[in-house]
């Protein structure tokens, strides 16, 4: 059974910020964090907090699923940036894609075994279009899909299925180097 | 100079599905022709079934997401096409057909054995044809198993998108069948109503 999202759309927003909070709290970025066993619920405006909190800092949005091959064999790295690349200014979200009611089953035990800890969000099916248009230009809602965000919070890069990681990286690191 | 480069183009449309005309497919355009075989070999070619209503569903047996869907996609099919005509039989019998639903597969990987076998253990009734080389993939920018068109009999593309709104929706909202909403409009001779969604599921594992 899906959670109740429309009864819960108050607690939506709430709920990417105490992630953030979390976050923003001192935990250093190679600390196990533990992750909520209730999946981190947002609705789009919640996804846009959760980056807004970032600004200022180069963002690196990964939408992913733990359907989707390519991105499980891709968050390693991608957790291993957002660690490494922390003090440059890095900061990576993931954003998961499956079921919500796949969280505690699915997703978590693929996060848990990352060698850093990575923020993630559930983003609720009924934003899915309103993210592919925000953030895709050829994006339609395919996985993987990953973002990259300026200290301003625009979308400078889109990077889809065919993407390489190489490419990801030497975008971020162009990107950090402005 | 330029009779190797046709003979190039030759090459490359034997080596993989053919696509006929050059153009991309757009949604309100003439759907690009194409012809590819089947996993027992069979060739079918999109013109041959104007006048009929073609369904497009982009397959790969790998993708969770459309093992997921099977049922839904196996029952979708059984309501827009039985009794209609036999959609897997050879083209010149499909294309008397009111509605064709034809599988494509742009797995660069997927064989027509794998899939022979899939089809029998799963009741796929539907053809599938093979586009390991992803020609025909690529030119309908196929982007995800699965992700689905309807062609009208006029032989225009008037859906291109999700099977449904299982992804989409907020949560306690009622299921959409675009599928057959499409095809409905399309045999009536009426404008879909909701003609592009945003496909859902693993992307197409195209060849690099």
């Amino acid at each position: 059974v899906s959670p109740p999202v429309a009864a819960a759309r108050p607690a939506l927003r709430r709920t990417a910020l105490l992630l953030l909070v979390g976050a923003a709290a001192g935990c250093r970025p190679d600390e196990r964090v533990s992750y909520p066993t209730k999946p981190p619920l947002v609705d789009l405006a919640g996804l846009n907090a959760a980056i807004a909190e970032h600004r200022g800092s180069v963002v690196l949005l990964d939408f992913w699923a733990s359907y989707c091959a390519p991105c499980v064999k891709a968050l390693p790295q991608v957790a291993e940036l957002g660690r490494q690349l922390s003090p440059r200014g890095l900061r990576v979200l993931a954003v998961n894609r499956d079921d919500p009611e796949d969280w505690e089953r699915e997703a978590l035990p693929i996060l848990k075994k990352l060698p850093a800890h990575l923020p993630c969000v559930v983003l609720e099916h009924g934003s899915s279009d309103a993210a592919v248009s925000q953030f895709g230009k050829r994006w339609r809602s395919e996985l993987p899909a990953r973002f990259l965000l300026d200290r301003s919070g625009a979308v400078v890069r889109e990077f889809l299925a065919e993407a390489t990681e190489a490419e990801v990286e030497s975008a971020i690191m162009e990107l950090l180097a402005r | 100079m330029r009779r190797s480069l046709v003979a190039a183009a030759a090459i490359l449309a034997v080596g993989g599905g053919l696509c006929l005309a050059g153009d991309k497919a757009a949604l309100g355009k003439p759907a690009p022709d194409f012809e590819l075989k089947d996993v027992l070999g069979r060739t079918y070619k999109l013109s041959e079934f104007k006048g009929s209503v073609v369904v497009l569903e982009w397959i790969n047996q790998d993708c969770p997401v459309w093992r997921g869907k099977l049922k839904f996609l196996n029952e979708t099919y059984g309501a827009v096409v039985a009794g209609k005509a036999k959609p897997e039989a050879p083209v010149t019998e499909g294309a008397t057909a009111k509605v064709v639903w034809l599988c494509i597969d742009s797995t660069n990987y997927m064989t027509p054995g794998r899939n022979h076998a899939y089809a029998a253990v799963n009741g796929i009734a539907k053809p599938i044809l093979m586009d390991a080389a992803g020609t025909v993939g690529r030119t309908y920018d196929a982007r995800t198993t699965p992700h689905c068109f309807v062609i009208d009999p006029q032989g225009t593309v008037v859906y291109d998108g999700a099977p449904d709104n299982s992804q989409s929706a907020r949560s306690g909202s009622a299921p959409v069948n675009y599928i057959a909403l499409a095809v409905e409009s399309a045999l009536a001779g009426k404008p879909v109503a909701t003609a592009r969604t945003n496909p859902y599921g693993c992307s197409v594992k195209y060849k690099s």
